[in-house]
């Protein structure tokens, strides 16, 4: 699955850190979700929405082929 | 101490190794004092590396001391003392024991400790985020296995008497090696997915 969660992230200025503390999840977690190891469960993928104020499918884009 | 994943890389490796040190340091001095002086000191500096290692292992991951990691901390300390304390002072009095029941009290007397232990461990799973839970998983899964096929090839060597395997010794074994299997493959695990 491909995301924007990195983009979104830097763009408010958050370290990886402070967005694993907003969101209650370790750094090792958003670190995994950016680079496309782990695939978040729909709960906290729509937390991550609600907190950069977009859309789920905005943020969240399936692989071709998968 | 909360503020360890600010400094810098060479002095978060350096104490998480010097912890280590303390730890295994104090764990060895314990196991060999006989004083209650020096016994008291290498308890303090095996606490003191454990509280030092549980910081320090954040710190080189980068992760910061949550909620439920104080708490566990707050929780296994007290509970380690009391088991060691138990283990060194109660449980050889047992051959002193006349009464059959109060005998069988304090032989089983360190269970308590380590029932707490295993329930500290069971809530601070449910506690971990999503990826983490599956870390554990996969790493419980990992010393279930290795334990599990080391037990049963000990057990077909023994049967046979190819080795001697002292049976009481083994199943005191089990948790401890358990506990040290699951402990590595937690650590691999958090690796593979950092180095991928």
């Amino acid at each position: 699955m491909k995301n924007r969660v990195r983009e979104l992230r830097e763009a408010h200025g958050w370290s990886q850190g402070g967005l694993a503390e907003q969101l209650d999840v370790s750094r090792q977690t958003i670190n995994a979700i950016e680079t496309g190891k782990y695939d978040p469960s729909l709960p906290l993928a729509f937390k991550l929405a609600r907190l950069f104020k977009q859309r789920i499918e905005s943020m969240f884009e399936p692989d071709e082929g998968r | 101490m909360d503020k360890m994943t600010e400094w810098p890389k060479w002095q978060r490796w350096s104490i998480w190794l010097s912890s280590w040190v303390l730890y295994i340091g104090g764990f060895i001095v314990l196991l060999t004092a006989h004083g209650i002086a020096l016994r008291g000191l290498a308890l303090v500096v095996l606490c003191g590396g454990l509280v030092l290692l549980t910081h320090a292992s954040k710190a080189v991951l980068n992760e910061r001391m949550r909620r439920v990691d104080h708490w566990q901390m707050r929780v296994l300390l007290p509970t380690f003392v009391i088991y060691i304390l138990l283990m060194l002072y109660v449980w050889p009095m047992y051959s002193h024991i006349q009464t059959p029941w109060l005998r069988v009290v304090v032989v089983l007397l360190p269970l308590l400790p380590l029932t707490v232990v295993v329930w500290a461990m069971a809530r601070y799973i449910t506690h971990c985020d999503e990826l983490e839970r599956r870390q554990h998983l996969e790493a419980i899964g990992i010393a279930a296995a290795v334990v599990s096929l080391a037990s049963f090839a000990l057990g077909l060597l023994a049967a046979t008497r190819l080795i001697a395997v002292n049976g009481a010794l083994g199943l005191l074994l089990t948790f401890p090696a358990l506990c040290i299997v699951y402990g590595l493959a937690c650590a691999w695990v958090k690796w593979r997915n950092r180095a991928q």
